[in-house]
């Protein structure tokens, strides 16, 4: 039996209708999570190179892993990533945190007038120290998990994100028994 | 009139009456974001250099700009390498609205934040505060690079800038 044109214009649309509900329902379980969506833009740079986002620029100079900082004991190890920044169009508050393997570390608050912890403003370079304790064993003489840092300011969402890396080997890690800070310093030259 | 005739006007009707329901929407409901999106940038009321004018029911003026190499208090750390600070005080009458404002300083490309309390603020004199959201005579501090050109003081609320003073 020949099908007449009006019913085959009918399939026809069917069958479309059909193809569209497919694809859309394919799209809709194949979306990105929401912390996708929303998430920052990392801007990834290498230990010692500046990594330059849309608010803030940064660079690790030297990574000192001690057990003491200024005479207080870790509860592991002190990482001390010492760090130049500034602002690069308005005053912005910076805000970092440390991967080292699986684990996620904030700076600690037990040094906090020695610590980066100030709004950066633009023309003017603040350097100084994020410090973070962590877990002994991924940072101790052997361990093979490399350190990045991240920095950020505001909510850190739909901006962008310094990730920089630090190699496990890398010459700018230092080990020692005891370390020292100093407040930040600023300076516009 | 033909049927195509009929269709076509009722189509039309159809596309009219949807785009007024759109266009009173749109109004409504994205009218104030977008306000206070687009004067994030743009300043609701600008203010010419030596000027008065009103924004937020109070009265403004600029009335002097000073420039500092040395830090204005007596204890603490000196200003930064390359720094200067500049003083800003601001005659201003009437009564600010209720909520948290800010002092942000341009030179048409950059912004510096006022200095906080610990900051290299000074104490000001008596009758005068260093706090936006207080009422009366107003002065901010401003720690910048020693080579920016200052041109003009926002006052910022919610994020926007509420009035523009130019120096």
């Amino acid at each position: 039996m020949k099908l007449r044109r009006p019913h085959l214009g009918r399939a026809l649309s069917v069958v479309l209708v059909a193809v569209v509900i497919a694809a859309a329902a394919v799209v809709w379980h194949d979306l990105p999570s929401p912390t996708d969506l929303y998430g920052p833009f990392d801007v990834d740079a290498p230990a010692g190179e500046q990594a330059r986002g849309r608010a803030i620029t940064a660079t690790v100079t030297s990574v000192r892993i001690a057990a003491r900082v200024d005479a207080v004991a870790a509860a592991g190890r002190w990482v001390v990533v010492d760090t130049t920044m500034a602002a690069v169009h308005s005053t912005e508050l910076p805000h970092a945190d440390l991967l080292v393997g699986p684990n996620t570390y904030a700076p600690t608050e037990r040094f906090f007038f020695d610590t980066l912890r100030k709004p950066l403003a633009p023309g003017i370079t603040q350097r100084g120290s994020w410090v973070f304790d962590v877990a002994a064993p991924l940072v101790d003489p052997g361990a093979r998990e490399p350190l990045t840092l991240r920095v950020w300011v505001g909510g850190d969402m739909l901006d962008s994100r310094l990730v920089i890396r630090i190699p496990a080997d890398d010459p700018r890690i230092s080990r020692t028994e005891a370390a020292g800070l100093t407040p930040p310093e600023e300076s516009a030259r | 009139m033909t049927r195509m005739a009929k269709l076509w006007q009722r189509n039309l009707l159809g596309v009219v009456a949807i785009a007024a329901v759109v266009a009173v929407y749109v109004v409504i409901d994205f009218g104030p974001q977008w306000s206070a999106y687009r004067h994030e940038s743009t300043p609701r009321t600008v203010i010419g250099k030596g000027d008065s004018g009103t924004a937020e029911a109070q009265t403004w003026r600029l009335t002097s700009v000073r420039h500092t190499n040395r830090s204005p208090v007596r204890f603490g750390p000196p200003l930064p390498p390359g720094t200067v600070l500049t003083l800003i005080d601001v005659d201003r009458s009437g009564t600010p609205p209720q909520g948290y404002c800010s002092a942000v300083l341009t030179d048409g490309e950059r912004r510096w934040d006022a200095q906080g309390i610990g900051g290299f603020s000074p104490i000001p004199p008596d009758g005068v505060t260093p706090l936006c959201h207080q009422p009366g005579p107003v002065q901010f501090a401003f720690l910048l690079p020693g080579d920016v050109v200052p041109t003009a003081l926002d006052i910022m609320r919610d994020g926007q800038i509420t009035v523009r003073m130019l120096l």
